[in-house]
């Protein structure tokens, strides 16, 4: 801070642009993830063998109390649900007795299938009667199957940069291509007339830019950090705010902007502006 | 009015989830404790199943449940809850606080009564004097007849002994 105080000081006397820096305020806008984060591959093992553990700790399911005995559901369930082999007294067991409790091998964890709303494909296979019914029902019946979403969505293989359903699972920060045609944070210089909150100015140049169906947070008032623009002679203060809801729709049609994660933002900024910045960037 | 204020904050202090969740090892406080020897000790870990929840906006979240459904799909959740969703208007405006008995009778009731029902100041007097008008409606030498409702309260006169 001293050494910046001091450049800055120095610089005022040194050269020909005596005139006061000017302040601006540049928006740190960040959509945030919307899924897990991607475990590498350490960390996918790690949470295999503990699930594998907590499943071999598991009790057995207590059939009795969910399932009352004569009933339909309970039918269906043991259907799927057989018994395992019993611990005959007669039979030679070369790889070890079963310990059966309560319809339960206790040498093993416990693994049970449920009755569906939707038919099955192994069932169907196994009944061997209905191959012609097709298996999904209509889809905007409740009784259908529940399939996870994609991690990987349509902007995704398109490589679309400038949709905010992009890399789900990372922190997107939005860029715009400025004056001097270089990618940039969106900045938003002050006017002369009259003073303003630097919140304030950051919120009018992103519906200016931007359209205002943005529904977006803002973090603080205060600036989070100071970027002193030498070039320009600038004071840029950033203010953070994540996107909640809403499209950035550029105004101009000419301008060009990205949703960009930490490392794309790497690529596309310009060297010592990324490095003074870095820090406020989130990795996941 | 102070003793259940005390009830609730020892309910607060003693409040223990008997359930193991992953992560968290406790044993069951419904067992019967006995010492637990060396390798002996294992944790309380109900049966849980791997389940899907899909929510009203469609995602789709993976849990684990005790419970034997491993499909559930929510049809009110915190996705198109106008509680959660302030800046939605597609959501249905009613007032999302209204759920209780009180509530759903207001909503019902609301426009038949053109002012609020005065307060009543002192709460035993207003009964009393309804009673005394049909007393004397009735008759002079009526008695009450106490039908239902709490005859003899076995802790009181239990105090009244004492």
């Amino acid at each position: 801070m001293k050494s910046v105080l001091g450049r800055s000081f120095t610089r005022a006397y040194a050269t020909q642009s005596s005139t006061a820096p000017k302040i601006s305020s540049t928006l740190l806008l960040s959509r945030n993830p919307v899924v897990t984060a991607d475990l590498n591959p350490f960390q996918a093992q790690y949470y295999k063998y503990q699930n594998e553990l907590w499943r071999r700790l598991m009790w057995t399911f207590p059939k009795w109390f969910y399932f009352r005995v004569g009933t339909i559901s309970e039918q269906r369930f043991r259907q799927l649900n057989k018994d395992p082999v019993s611990n005959n007294p007669d039979i030679e067991f070369p790889r070890g007795r079963p310990e059966i409790r309560h319809q339960r091998d206790r040498r093993f964890k416990q693994e049970l299938r449920l009755p569906k709303t939707y038919k099955e494909e192994v069932e169907v296979d196994d009944a061997g009667e209905d191959t012609g019914a097709p298996g999904a029902p209509a889809n905007d019946d409740l009784a259908r199957k529940i399939v996870p979403n994609s991690r990987i969505t349509k902007a995704d293989e398109a490589n679309d940069k400038t949709s905010l359903e992009r890399k789900l699972s990372r922190t997107l920060y939005l860029v715009i291509r400025n004056d001097n045609n270089k990618w940039a944070l969106p900045n938003f210089g002050e006017k002369t007339e009259e003073l303003q909150a630097l919140h304030d100015l950051a919120e009018e140049g992103l519906y200016k830019i931007g359209g205002e169906h943005i529904n977006y947070f803002n973090v603080s008032n205060t600036p989070c950090h100071l970027y002193n623009n030498e070039v320009e002679n600038k004071k840029e203060y950033f203010i953070k705010s994540h996107i909640l809801s809403g499209e950035f729709e550029p105004q101009d049609k000419s301008l060009q902007y990205l949703w960009l994660t930490k490392e794309e933002l790497k690529d596309h900024l310009n060297e010592d502006y990324y490095k003074d910045i870095a820090h406020l960037l989130n990795d996941v | 009015m102070f003793r259940t204020k005390v009830i609730a904050t020892t309910q607060n202090l003693t409040f223990t989830r008997n359930v193991a969740m992953k992560g968290d090892v406790n044993l069951s406080s419904r067992r019967v404790m006995r010492k637990i020897r060396l390798g002996k000790a294992r944790p309380a870990i109900f049966y849980q199943f791997d389940t899907l929840v899909e929510l009203s906006d469609g995602s789709v979240i993976k849990r684990r449940s005790q419970a034997p459904k491993d499909e559930i799909r929510m049809i009110t959740d915190q996705r198109n809850s106008a509680l959660w969703n302030p800046n939605r208007s597609d959501l249905s405006t009613s007032d999302p606080n209204a759920t209780g008995k009180i509530n759903k009778f207001k909503q019902r009731f609301a426009s038949f009564s053109g002012e609020e029902e005065p307060v009543v100041a002192n709460e035993e007097e207003a009964p009393k004097d309804k009673q005394d008008d049909l007393l004397e409606l009735m008759g002079h030498n009526v008695q009450e007849v106490n039908k239902g409702g709490k005859l003899f309260n076995k802790k009181e006169s239990r105090n009244r002994k004492v």
